[in-house]
């Protein structure tokens, strides 16, 4: 029997009083939701990369025509994605014990650098060497980046909304919860980006050579 | 339950749960395999928002039709609407506040 429940007899009632209205992990409804988002954005970007190099089969010279995209700005958001799991860890445990100052103090350090991530993001689409009007390499790279620009404004955007509600005084349980899976969105969107960065921007130098 | 119809089939001695908010649209999660309850949720009261973000997300796609700046601009309203959507009443949230049960650690 599960923490929390009684069976009492008679009548036969089963009281559920003394159950948690805050679950976190496995327990949580929005948590197996955003798994399963993560299971169908996951595909998308499988099936994405798996063009990238159809294309590349069917392909005399890759890139065509084109030089590979600049390293410097992708590897720097890589950098920063990486770093920025150390905050994100952090808030995210202590989101689990309802500490509310830590969990403000980690959305804005997590929201700064999501704005970070955004504006290396535009000198990245800058730099990538190839037009997506262009040829089918052009397309898959910035379809690429635009699935990945999609997660990450879209994580952005919520780590934000939540960074304000934290502030009100409408904090509860349940925005612990939407702390702690904001956290394991960003893992996705960090994740995702190490494959990515690596079809992106050292692929097209390995396929070459 | 003892049928398909819950309320007709049921037995003069059947078990009932209890300790549900009655003034709430609460509700229970159970666990995968067993259905033994295991937390308590609920549903959020009617709202025009979600009807504003369908409307919202209808024009973008209409937009993007024509040019696929529909998308860009049409995800401005869209995420209005969103966070209207989601943004916690203030008497709910302190009501769930003042109720709420956290796990044991």
């Amino acid at each position: 029997m599960a923490a929390g429940l009684t069976y009492a007899t008679p009548p036969s009632v089963l009281d559920v009083s003394k159950l948690p209205t805050v679950q976190f992990g496995t327990k949580s409804l929005t948590w197996c939701g955003i798994i399963g988002m993560m299971a169908i954005e996951g595909m998308f970007f499988v099936l994405t990369i798996a063009s990238y190099f159809y294309f590349h089969s069917r392909s005399v010279e890759w890139p065509p025509h084109e030089n590979p995209p600049i390293l410097f700005w992708g590897t720097l958001n890589l950098a920063v994605f990486l770093l920025s799991v150390i905050p994100t860890e952090w808030y995210r445990r202590r989101a689990r014990k309802g500490d509310g100052r830590t969990v403000r103090i980690g959305l804005v350090i997590l929201s700064i650098i999501g704005v970070i991530n955004l504006v290396i993001r535009y000198f990245e689409l800058r730099h990538l060497n190839c037009d997506w009007s262009l040829d089918a390499y052009g397309s898959t790279v910035w379809l690429l980046m635009g699935l990945h620009v999609t997660h990450l404004l879209t994580d952005l955007v919520d780590t934000v909304v939540l960074t304000v509600l934290f502030f009100t005084s409408r904090v509860e349980g349940k925005r612990f919860m939407d702390a702690s899976e904001n956290a394991d969105y960003w893992y996705f969107v960090v994740v995702s980006w190490i494959p990515i960065y690596l079809v992106i921007y050292w692929a097209p130098r390995w396929l070459h050579a | 339950m003892n049928g398909r119809e819950a309320l007709w089939d049921a037995d003069p001695n059947q078990p009932v749960v209890g300790g549900l908010d009655a003034d709430a649209r609460s509700f229970l999660t159970t666990r995968t395999l067993d259905a033994e309850p295991e937390g308590k949720g609920e549903f959020p009261g009617p709202t025009i928002w979600p009807f504003l973000a369908a409307v919202a997300t209808s024009a973008a796609f209409i937009v993007s039709v024509f040019t696929p700046w529909g998308i860009t601009y049409g995800s401005i309203p869209i995420a209005i609407t969103l966070i209207g959507w989601f943004w916690p009443e203030k008497q709910a949230a302190e009501r769930r506040r003042a109720r709420e049960i956290w796990p044991r650690a």
